[in-house]
Protein backbone atom coordinates (compact mmCIF):
# COMPACT_ATOMS: atom_id res chain seq x y z
CA UNK A 1 0.00 0.00 0.00
CA UNK A 2 1.10 3.38 -0.90
CA UNK A 3 1.62 5.75 2.06
CA UNK A 4 2.53 9.29 2.16
CA UNK A 5 5.74 8.83 5.12
CA UNK A 6 8.01 11.39 4.11
CA UNK A 7 11.54 11.55 5.10
CA UNK A 8 12.72 12.44 8.79
CA UNK A 9 13.52 15.95 8.67
CA UNK A 10 17.05 17.20 8.11
CA UNK A 11 19.03 20.70 9.87
CA UNK A 12 19.66 22.93 7.13
CA UNK A 13 23.71 22.34 6.43
CA UNK A 14 25.54 24.36 9.53
CA UNK A 15 27.78 25.99 6.63
CA UNK A 16 24.81 27.29 4.81
CA UNK A 17 22.74 28.09 7.65
CA UNK A 18 25.38 30.05 9.31
CA UNK A 19 25.65 31.83 5.67
CA UNK A 20 22.53 32.38 5.47
CA UNK A 21 21.66 33.72 8.82
CA UNK A 22 24.64 36.02 8.34
CA UNK A 23 23.66 37.13 5.40
CA UNK A 24 19.72 37.95 6.11
CA UNK A 25 20.80 39.94 9.22
CA UNK A 26 22.89 41.70 6.85
CA UNK A 27 20.08 42.87 4.40
CA UNK A 28 18.08 43.53 7.08
CA UNK A 29 20.65 46.25 8.80
CA UNK A 30 21.31 47.73 5.06
CA UNK A 31 17.60 47.99 3.99
CA UNK A 32 16.54 49.13 7.40
CA UNK A 33 19.39 52.03 6.94
CA UNK A 34 21.06 51.45 9.72
CA UNK A 35 24.39 49.63 9.65
CA UNK A 36 24.93 46.80 12.25
CA UNK A 37 22.18 48.36 14.17
CA UNK A 38 21.75 45.76 17.19
CA UNK A 39 19.37 47.56 19.32
CA UNK A 40 15.84 47.89 19.09
CA UNK A 41 14.76 51.39 17.81
CA UNK A 42 11.98 53.14 19.88
CA UNK A 43 8.39 52.01 18.81
CA UNK A 44 7.22 54.84 16.95
CA UNK A 45 9.70 55.03 14.93
CA UNK A 46 9.51 51.64 14.33
CA UNK A 47 5.95 52.01 13.70
CA UNK A 48 6.05 55.05 10.99
CA UNK A 49 9.05 52.62 9.26
CA UNK A 50 6.87 49.70 8.87
CA UNK A 51 3.89 52.22 7.39
CA UNK A 52 6.65 53.28 4.97
CA UNK A 53 7.64 49.52 4.31
CA UNK A 54 3.82 48.74 3.79
CA UNK A 55 3.68 50.55 0.48
CA UNK A 56 6.51 48.25 -0.95
CA UNK A 57 5.18 45.10 -2.23
CA UNK A 58 6.99 41.75 -2.77
CA UNK A 59 8.49 40.98 -6.21
CA UNK A 60 7.84 44.59 -7.35
CA UNK A 61 10.70 46.44 -6.57
CA UNK A 62 11.05 50.41 -6.12
CA UNK A 63 13.23 52.59 -8.15
CA UNK A 64 16.64 54.04 -6.89
CA UNK A 65 17.00 57.73 -7.56
CA UNK A 66 15.41 60.98 -6.65
CA UNK A 67 13.00 61.56 -10.01
CA UNK A 68 10.25 63.62 -9.80
CA UNK A 69 7.12 63.13 -11.95
CA UNK A 70 7.48 65.53 -14.59
CA UNK A 71 4.98 68.75 -15.03
CA UNK A 72 2.45 66.83 -17.90
CA UNK A 73 1.77 63.36 -16.57
CA UNK A 74 -1.34 62.30 -15.78
CA UNK A 75 -2.62 59.71 -13.57
CA UNK A 76 -3.30 56.44 -14.92
CA UNK A 77 -5.18 53.26 -13.22
CA UNK A 78 -3.51 51.67 -11.02
CA UNK A 79 -2.03 54.32 -9.43
CA UNK A 80 1.16 55.16 -11.39
CA UNK A 81 2.10 58.55 -13.29
CA UNK A 82 2.68 57.90 -17.10
CA UNK A 83 3.80 60.48 -19.25
CA UNK A 84 1.14 61.38 -21.52
CA UNK A 85 1.30 62.33 -25.66
CA UNK A 86 4.07 60.72 -26.33
CA UNK A 87 3.55 57.45 -26.28
CA UNK A 88 3.53 56.04 -29.88
CA UNK A 89 6.83 58.26 -31.68
CA UNK A 90 9.78 56.30 -29.92
CA UNK A 91 13.32 56.33 -31.44
CA UNK A 92 14.13 53.03 -32.93
CA UNK A 93 16.21 50.65 -31.19
CA UNK A 94 19.92 51.17 -31.77
CA UNK A 95 21.64 47.73 -31.53
CA UNK A 96 24.47 46.28 -32.36
CA UNK A 97 26.03 42.38 -32.33
CA UNK A 98 28.64 42.00 -29.91
CA UNK A 99 31.37 40.97 -31.17
CA UNK A 100 32.97 37.41 -30.12
CA UNK A 101 35.88 38.40 -27.66
CA UNK A 102 32.82 40.78 -26.07
CA UNK A 103 30.49 37.89 -26.02
CA UNK A 104 33.00 36.01 -24.48
CA UNK A 105 34.23 38.51 -21.56
CA UNK A 106 30.57 39.06 -21.01
CA UNK A 107 29.52 35.16 -21.00
CA UNK A 108 32.80 34.76 -18.35
CA UNK A 109 31.81 38.08 -16.15
CA UNK A 110 28.10 36.34 -15.64
CA UNK A 111 29.69 32.96 -15.26
CA UNK A 112 31.09 34.94 -12.14
CA UNK A 113 28.57 37.02 -11.29
CA UNK A 114 26.39 33.53 -10.79
CA UNK A 115 29.45 30.86 -9.75
CA UNK A 116 27.44 30.16 -6.07
CA UNK A 117 24.28 29.60 -7.90
CA UNK A 118 22.85 26.02 -7.45
CA UNK A 119 22.44 25.76 -10.94
CA UNK A 120 25.75 26.65 -13.58
CA UNK A 121 25.39 28.07 -16.37
CA UNK A 122 28.94 27.37 -18.07
CA UNK A 123 27.27 24.57 -20.28
CA UNK A 124 24.61 26.79 -21.92
CA UNK A 125 24.83 27.86 -25.05
CA UNK A 126 25.07 31.76 -26.00
CA UNK A 127 22.15 32.20 -28.79
CA UNK A 128 22.47 35.95 -28.68
CA UNK A 129 24.82 38.74 -27.34
CA UNK A 130 24.34 42.86 -27.94
CA UNK A 131 24.28 46.08 -26.75
CA UNK A 132 22.23 49.25 -26.86
CA UNK A 133 24.45 51.36 -28.67
CA UNK A 134 23.34 54.49 -26.53
CA UNK A 135 21.20 54.73 -23.36
CA UNK A 136 19.70 57.63 -21.44
CA UNK A 137 21.53 57.31 -18.12
CA UNK A 138 24.67 54.44 -16.99
CA UNK A 139 22.70 52.76 -14.65
CA UNK A 140 20.28 51.43 -17.56
CA UNK A 141 20.82 47.61 -18.75
CA UNK A 142 22.58 48.23 -22.22
CA UNK A 143 23.85 44.83 -22.72
CA UNK A 144 21.90 41.16 -22.70
CA UNK A 145 23.24 37.72 -23.36
CA UNK A 146 20.87 35.34 -23.87
CA UNK A 147 21.92 31.12 -23.16
CA UNK A 148 20.17 28.33 -23.95
CA UNK A 149 20.57 24.68 -23.03
CA UNK A 150 17.68 22.18 -24.03
CA UNK A 151 14.23 24.33 -23.45
CA UNK A 152 15.95 25.97 -20.46
CA UNK A 153 17.02 29.86 -20.96
CA UNK A 154 18.94 32.16 -18.76
CA UNK A 155 19.67 35.80 -19.73
CA UNK A 156 21.94 37.94 -18.01
CA UNK A 157 21.94 41.61 -18.16
CA UNK A 158 24.89 44.29 -18.14
CA UNK A 159 24.53 47.96 -17.33
CA UNK A 160 26.00 50.87 -18.73
CA UNK A 161 28.95 50.97 -16.39
CA UNK A 162 29.64 47.34 -17.30
CA UNK A 163 28.32 45.75 -14.13
CA UNK A 164 26.18 42.85 -14.12
CA UNK A 165 22.97 44.42 -13.54
CA UNK A 166 21.19 40.85 -13.22
CA UNK A 167 20.28 37.46 -14.56
CA UNK A 168 17.07 35.16 -14.87
CA UNK A 169 17.04 31.95 -15.80
CA UNK A 170 13.79 29.64 -16.08
CA UNK A 171 12.50 26.32 -17.93
CA UNK A 172 11.71 23.04 -16.76
CA UNK A 173 15.21 21.88 -15.55
CA UNK A 174 15.70 24.99 -13.53
CA UNK A 175 12.20 25.50 -11.98
CA UNK A 176 10.29 22.37 -12.25
CA UNK A 177 7.95 23.36 -8.83
CA UNK A 178 7.15 26.87 -10.83
CA UNK A 179 4.12 25.73 -13.11
CA UNK A 180 3.39 29.50 -13.85
CA UNK A 181 7.04 29.25 -15.73
CA UNK A 182 5.61 28.72 -19.01
CA UNK A 183 2.93 31.07 -18.90
CA UNK A 184 2.90 34.78 -18.92
CA UNK A 185 0.99 37.00 -16.76
CA UNK A 186 0.29 39.17 -19.44
CA UNK A 187 0.67 39.78 -23.34
CA UNK A 188 4.40 41.29 -22.69
CA UNK A 189 5.88 39.73 -19.18
CA UNK A 190 8.54 41.55 -17.48
CA UNK A 191 11.31 39.43 -16.51
CA UNK A 192 14.22 40.33 -15.36
CA UNK A 193 16.62 43.87 -15.59
CA UNK A 194 14.61 44.70 -19.04
CA UNK A 195 13.84 41.45 -20.63
CA UNK A 196 10.99 39.66 -20.91
CA UNK A 197 8.85 37.77 -22.91
CA UNK A 198 5.70 38.09 -24.88
CA UNK A 199 2.89 36.31 -26.74
CA UNK A 200 3.13 35.70 -31.19
CA UNK A 201 0.34 38.44 -31.49
CA UNK A 202 2.95 41.47 -30.15
CA UNK A 203 4.87 42.72 -32.85
CA UNK A 204 5.97 46.13 -30.57
CA UNK A 205 7.02 46.37 -26.99
CA UNK A 206 8.01 49.77 -25.65
CA UNK A 207 9.25 50.73 -22.13
CA UNK A 208 9.01 54.31 -20.38
CA UNK A 209 9.98 55.68 -17.21
CA UNK A 210 8.29 58.78 -16.10
CA UNK A 211 9.41 61.25 -17.07
CA UNK A 212 11.79 59.92 -20.43
CA UNK A 213 10.55 59.33 -23.69
CA UNK A 214 9.24 56.18 -24.69
CA UNK A 215 11.92 53.43 -25.79
CA UNK A 216 11.53 51.14 -28.38
CA UNK A 217 12.60 47.40 -27.26
CA UNK A 218 14.41 44.48 -29.30
CA UNK A 219 12.28 41.76 -30.54
CA UNK A 220 13.97 38.52 -30.85
CA UNK A 221 12.70 34.71 -30.36
CA UNK A 222 10.14 35.67 -28.07
CA UNK A 223 11.85 37.85 -25.88
CA UNK A 224 11.95 41.76 -25.44
CA UNK A 225 14.63 43.80 -24.62
CA UNK A 226 15.17 47.11 -23.32
CA UNK A 227 17.14 49.45 -21.38
CA UNK A 228 15.82 50.07 -17.73
CA UNK A 229 16.90 50.49 -14.45
CA UNK A 230 18.34 47.84 -11.61
CA UNK A 231 15.65 48.09 -8.95
CA UNK A 232 16.29 48.13 -5.51
CA UNK A 233 14.74 49.37 -2.64
CA UNK A 234 15.53 52.72 -1.50
CA UNK A 235 13.86 54.42 1.45
CA UNK A 236 14.40 57.82 2.21
CA UNK A 237 17.03 58.02 4.92
CA UNK A 238 15.07 60.17 7.19
CA UNK A 239 11.37 58.65 6.99
CA UNK A 240 8.54 59.42 4.73
CA UNK A 241 7.70 57.34 1.80
CA UNK A 242 8.92 55.30 -0.65
CA UNK A 243 10.14 57.94 -3.31
CA UNK A 244 8.55 55.84 -6.56
CA UNK A 245 5.13 54.40 -4.82
CA UNK A 246 5.00 50.64 -5.14
CA UNK A 247 2.72 49.47 -8.32
CA UNK A 248 1.38 46.49 -7.07
CA UNK A 249 2.39 44.72 -10.16
CA UNK A 250 4.03 41.51 -11.11
CA UNK A 251 6.93 42.27 -13.56
CA UNK A 252 6.68 46.06 -13.65
CA UNK A 253 9.15 47.82 -12.05
CA UNK A 254 7.32 50.97 -10.02
CA UNK A 255 7.75 54.02 -12.36
CA UNK A 256 7.87 51.90 -15.69
CA UNK A 257 5.32 51.69 -18.09
CA UNK A 258 5.53 48.51 -20.29
CA UNK A 259 2.94 48.74 -23.51
CA UNK A 260 2.86 45.94 -26.82
CA UNK A 261 1.08 46.82 -29.95
CA UNK A 262 -0.03 44.19 -32.39
CA UNK A 263 1.04 44.07 -36.11
CA UNK A 264 -1.73 46.57 -37.23
CA UNK A 265 0.28 48.80 -34.93
CA UNK A 266 -2.92 49.32 -32.43
CA UNK A 267 -1.96 49.51 -28.63
CA UNK A 268 -3.26 46.05 -26.74
CA UNK A 269 -1.47 46.17 -23.76
CA UNK A 270 -0.75 49.13 -21.68
CA UNK A 271 0.73 47.96 -18.18
CA UNK A 272 -0.39 51.36 -16.05
CA UNK A 273 -4.10 50.28 -17.45
CA UNK A 274 -4.12 46.49 -16.81
CA UNK A 275 -0.76 45.10 -16.00
CA UNK A 276 -0.86 42.19 -13.86
CA UNK A 277 -1.87 43.19 -10.50
CA UNK A 278 -0.06 41.08 -7.11
CA UNK A 279 -3.34 40.84 -5.63
CA UNK A 280 -4.66 38.66 -7.86
CA UNK A 281 -4.89 35.01 -8.81
CA UNK A 282 -3.71 33.38 -11.76
CA UNK A 283 -4.61 30.17 -14.11
CA UNK A 284 -3.59 28.46 -16.69
CA UNK A 285 -4.33 29.57 -20.54
CA UNK A 286 -6.52 26.54 -20.01
CA UNK A 287 -8.56 27.78 -17.33
CA UNK A 288 -8.30 23.93 -15.44
CA UNK A 289 -5.99 25.06 -12.78
CA UNK A 290 -5.44 27.86 -10.11
CA UNK A 291 -1.46 28.67 -10.66
CA UNK A 292 -0.86 31.50 -8.52
CA UNK A 293 -2.78 32.21 -5.54
CA UNK A 294 -1.58 35.61 -3.86
CA UNK A 295 -3.86 36.94 -1.58
CA UNK A 296 -7.00 35.68 -2.98
CA UNK A 297 -9.13 33.37 -0.52
CA UNK A 298 -11.16 31.26 -2.50
CA UNK A 299 -9.51 31.18 -6.14
CA UNK A 300 -11.10 29.28 -9.03
CA UNK A 301 -9.78 28.88 -12.16
CA UNK A 302 -12.97 30.86 -13.49
CA UNK A 303 -12.53 33.60 -10.78
CA UNK A 304 -9.04 34.14 -11.78
CA UNK A 305 -7.04 35.88 -14.53
CA UNK A 306 -6.10 33.77 -17.41
CA UNK A 307 -2.27 33.89 -17.80
CA UNK A 308 -1.08 33.74 -21.37
CA UNK A 309 0.60 31.17 -23.69
CA UNK A 310 4.12 32.38 -24.53
CA UNK A 311 5.21 30.96 -28.05
CA UNK B 1 15.96 32.11 34.46
CA UNK B 2 16.11 32.42 30.84
CA UNK B 3 13.47 33.83 29.20
CA UNK B 4 12.86 33.13 25.57
CA UNK B 5 11.34 35.66 23.57
CA UNK B 6 8.02 34.78 21.74
CA UNK B 7 8.16 35.22 17.82
CA UNK B 8 5.89 38.20 18.40
CA UNK B 9 8.45 40.11 20.66
CA UNK B 10 11.31 39.32 18.09
CA UNK B 11 8.78 40.12 15.16
CA UNK B 12 8.19 43.47 16.46
CA UNK B 13 11.84 44.07 17.37
CA UNK B 14 12.94 42.85 13.79
CA UNK B 15 10.47 45.15 11.99
CA UNK B 16 11.89 47.85 14.35
CA UNK B 17 15.43 47.47 13.01
CA UNK B 18 16.58 44.31 15.29
CA UNK B 19 18.75 42.32 12.93
CA UNK B 20 19.53 40.09 15.73
CA UNK B 21 16.18 39.60 16.38
CA UNK B 22 15.25 38.18 12.55
CA UNK B 23 18.20 36.17 13.28
CA UNK B 24 16.61 34.76 15.95
CA UNK B 25 13.68 34.16 14.19
CA UNK B 26 15.69 32.33 11.57
CA UNK B 27 17.08 30.44 13.78
CA UNK B 28 14.15 29.29 15.43
CA UNK B 29 12.37 28.40 11.74
CA UNK B 30 14.81 27.77 9.50
CA UNK B 31 14.57 23.91 9.61
CA UNK B 32 11.02 23.87 9.22
CA UNK B 33 10.63 25.94 6.31
CA UNK B 34 13.77 24.45 4.77
CA UNK B 35 12.01 20.77 5.39
CA UNK B 36 8.66 22.17 3.91
CA UNK B 37 10.77 23.72 1.07
CA UNK B 38 12.27 20.16 0.34
CA UNK B 39 9.10 18.63 0.65
CA UNK B 40 7.67 20.76 -1.87
CA UNK B 41 10.64 20.86 -4.37
CA UNK B 42 11.91 17.14 -4.22
CA UNK B 43 15.74 18.83 -4.31
CA UNK B 44 17.70 19.82 -0.64
CA UNK B 45 19.57 22.14 -2.70
CA UNK B 46 16.86 23.61 -4.02
CA UNK B 47 15.30 23.96 -0.36
CA UNK B 48 18.38 25.43 0.49
CA UNK B 49 18.49 28.29 -1.79
CA UNK B 50 15.00 29.13 -1.32
CA UNK B 51 15.01 29.01 2.66
CA UNK B 52 17.10 32.55 2.29
CA UNK B 53 14.67 33.66 -0.02
CA UNK B 54 11.85 32.56 2.21
CA UNK B 55 13.43 35.17 4.81
CA UNK B 56 13.78 37.51 2.56
CA UNK B 57 10.09 37.49 1.81
CA UNK B 58 9.26 37.71 5.62
CA UNK B 59 11.31 40.64 6.14
CA UNK B 60 10.57 42.78 3.29
CA UNK B 61 6.46 41.78 3.87
CA UNK B 62 6.74 42.27 7.91
CA UNK B 63 3.83 45.02 8.00
CA UNK B 64 1.79 42.17 6.96
CA UNK B 65 2.35 39.27 8.86
CA UNK B 66 -0.18 37.49 11.02
CA UNK B 67 1.21 35.31 13.96
CA UNK B 68 -0.59 32.22 15.04
CA UNK B 69 -0.77 32.35 19.07
CA UNK B 70 2.60 34.03 18.98
CA UNK B 71 4.07 31.22 16.39
CA UNK B 72 5.40 32.79 13.19
CA UNK B 73 5.49 30.04 11.75
CA UNK B 74 2.43 29.19 10.15
CA UNK B 75 2.65 32.29 7.85
CA UNK B 76 6.46 31.39 7.22
CA UNK B 77 5.32 28.51 5.60
CA UNK B 78 2.68 30.67 3.53
CA UNK B 79 5.44 32.36 2.57
CA UNK B 80 7.51 29.61 1.47
CA UNK B 81 4.40 28.74 -0.87
CA UNK B 82 4.56 32.05 -2.55
CA UNK B 83 8.30 31.46 -3.11
CA UNK B 84 8.28 28.13 -4.13
CA UNK B 85 5.56 29.00 -6.94
CA UNK B 86 7.98 32.38 -8.03
CA UNK B 87 11.02 30.09 -7.72
CA UNK B 88 13.62 32.25 -10.33
CA UNK B 89 12.16 35.71 -8.70
CA UNK B 90 12.72 34.45 -5.41
CA UNK B 91 16.44 33.57 -6.19
CA UNK B 92 16.92 36.60 -8.21
CA UNK B 93 15.44 38.88 -5.35
CA UNK B 94 17.76 37.06 -2.33
CA UNK B 95 20.96 37.99 -4.94
CA UNK B 96 19.92 41.73 -5.80
CA UNK B 97 19.26 41.73 -1.91
CA UNK B 98 22.87 40.79 -1.30
CA UNK B 99 24.31 42.99 -4.01
CA UNK B 100 22.74 45.74 -2.71
CA UNK B 101 24.07 44.72 1.03
CA UNK B 102 27.76 44.37 -0.69
CA UNK B 103 27.50 40.71 0.18
CA UNK B 104 27.99 38.71 -2.94
CA UNK B 105 29.73 36.19 -1.36
CA UNK B 106 32.25 33.72 -2.61
CA UNK B 107 31.09 30.69 -1.63
CA UNK B 108 30.94 27.43 -3.57
CA UNK B 109 28.19 24.54 -2.15
CA UNK B 110 30.27 21.90 -0.80
CA UNK B 111 28.03 18.95 1.14
CA UNK B 112 28.87 16.19 -1.26
CA UNK B 113 28.74 13.41 1.76
CA UNK B 114 25.20 14.85 2.98
CA UNK B 115 24.21 14.49 -0.67
CA UNK B 116 24.57 11.20 -1.11
CA UNK B 117 23.60 10.63 2.35
CA UNK B 118 20.14 12.32 1.37
CA UNK B 119 19.73 10.02 -1.98
CA UNK B 120 17.47 7.71 -0.17
CA UNK B 121 15.33 10.05 1.03
CA UNK B 122 14.90 11.95 -2.21
CA UNK B 123 13.89 8.58 -3.68
CA UNK B 124 11.65 7.77 -0.92
CA UNK B 125 9.81 11.75 -0.77
CA UNK B 126 9.92 10.75 -4.79
CA UNK B 127 6.81 8.18 -4.08
CA UNK B 128 4.92 9.94 -1.71
CA UNK B 129 4.40 12.59 -3.58
CA UNK B 130 3.15 10.44 -6.88
CA UNK B 131 1.30 9.68 -4.16
CA UNK B 132 0.33 12.85 -3.11
CA UNK B 133 -0.06 14.21 -7.25
CA UNK B 134 -3.44 12.02 -7.20
CA UNK B 135 -5.12 14.71 -4.87
CA UNK B 136 -6.58 17.90 -5.89
CA UNK B 137 -4.28 20.73 -5.23
CA UNK B 138 -6.11 22.20 -2.39
CA UNK B 139 -6.55 19.09 -0.92
CA UNK B 140 -2.80 18.60 -1.28
CA UNK B 141 -1.93 22.09 -0.07
CA UNK B 142 -3.73 20.92 3.40
CA UNK B 143 -1.88 17.29 3.96
CA UNK B 144 1.29 19.30 3.35
CA UNK B 145 0.99 21.41 6.26
CA UNK B 146 -0.58 18.89 8.56
CA UNK B 147 0.40 15.68 7.83
CA UNK B 148 3.71 16.58 6.23
CA UNK B 149 4.32 19.72 8.25
CA UNK B 150 2.44 18.98 11.45
CA UNK B 151 0.67 22.34 11.89
CA UNK B 152 -2.80 22.11 13.39
CA UNK B 153 -5.83 23.33 11.79
CA UNK B 154 -5.52 26.67 12.95
CA UNK B 155 -2.16 27.34 12.33
CA UNK B 156 -2.85 25.90 8.81
CA UNK B 157 -5.35 27.91 8.28
CA UNK B 158 -2.99 30.80 8.60
CA UNK B 159 -0.67 29.11 6.23
CA UNK B 160 -3.10 29.40 3.51
CA UNK B 161 -5.21 32.47 4.30
CA UNK B 162 -8.56 30.82 4.55
CA UNK B 163 -11.05 29.99 7.35
CA UNK B 164 -10.42 27.34 9.81
CA UNK B 165 -13.48 25.63 9.05
CA UNK B 166 -12.35 25.39 4.82
CA UNK B 167 -9.13 24.05 6.75
CA UNK B 168 -11.64 21.25 8.24
CA UNK B 169 -13.62 20.66 5.46
CA UNK B 170 -10.36 20.34 3.00
CA UNK B 171 -8.76 18.01 5.51
CA UNK B 172 -11.74 15.24 5.61
CA UNK B 173 -11.81 15.79 2.12
CA UNK B 174 -8.13 14.48 1.58
CA UNK B 175 -8.45 11.61 4.22
CA UNK B 176 -11.54 10.95 2.07
CA UNK B 177 -9.71 11.03 -1.26
CA UNK B 178 -6.94 9.39 0.53
CA UNK B 179 -8.46 6.56 1.65
CA UNK B 180 -10.37 5.83 -1.81
CA UNK B 181 -7.15 6.46 -2.98
CA UNK B 182 -5.70 3.10 -1.14
CA UNK B 183 -2.86 5.42 0.26
CA UNK B 184 -1.82 5.55 3.91
CA UNK B 185 -1.23 8.62 5.62
CA UNK B 186 1.60 7.47 7.74
CA UNK B 187 3.66 10.18 7.92
CA UNK B 188 6.17 12.50 10.42
CA UNK B 189 4.76 14.65 12.81
CA UNK B 190 7.71 16.18 14.73
CA UNK B 191 7.37 19.72 13.46
CA UNK B 192 7.55 22.39 15.38
CA UNK B 193 4.67 24.42 15.77
CA UNK B 194 5.04 26.85 18.59
CA UNK B 195 7.97 29.16 19.19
Amino acid sequence: MTDLTTPPDHDLPRPVRDRQRDELVAIVDHEFGAPRRRTAVPLLAAAATVAVIAGLAFGVPALKGSRTTPTGTAPAAGGQKVASGNTSAPQPARTRKLSAAETAAFRNQCIEFTKDYQNSFASFEVINAFEYVKTARPGLTKSWLVARKGMDYWICSRSGDGSIAGDSAFGPNISPAGKDVPYLFAPVDGRGEGTGMYIPSITRVTVQHHGDDPVEAVLKDGFWFAPMEQDSFPLPKNGGRPITPDNHLIGVMPGWTIRGYAGDGKLVYDSAKNGPRVEKCYSNPARTEVLVVNSVKHPTPATCERMFDWK
Amino acid sequence: MIMTATDRVLWDRASGGDSEAFGQLYDRHARAVYNFLYRRTASWSDAEDLTSAVFLHAWRRRADVVLDRDSALPWLLRAADYTVRNEWRAKLRYRRALAAAHLLADHQRDHADEVIGRLDTDHHLEQARAAMKRLPRQEREIVELCVWSGLDQQAAAVALDVPLGTVKSRLSRARKHLRELGISELSKTSVETQP
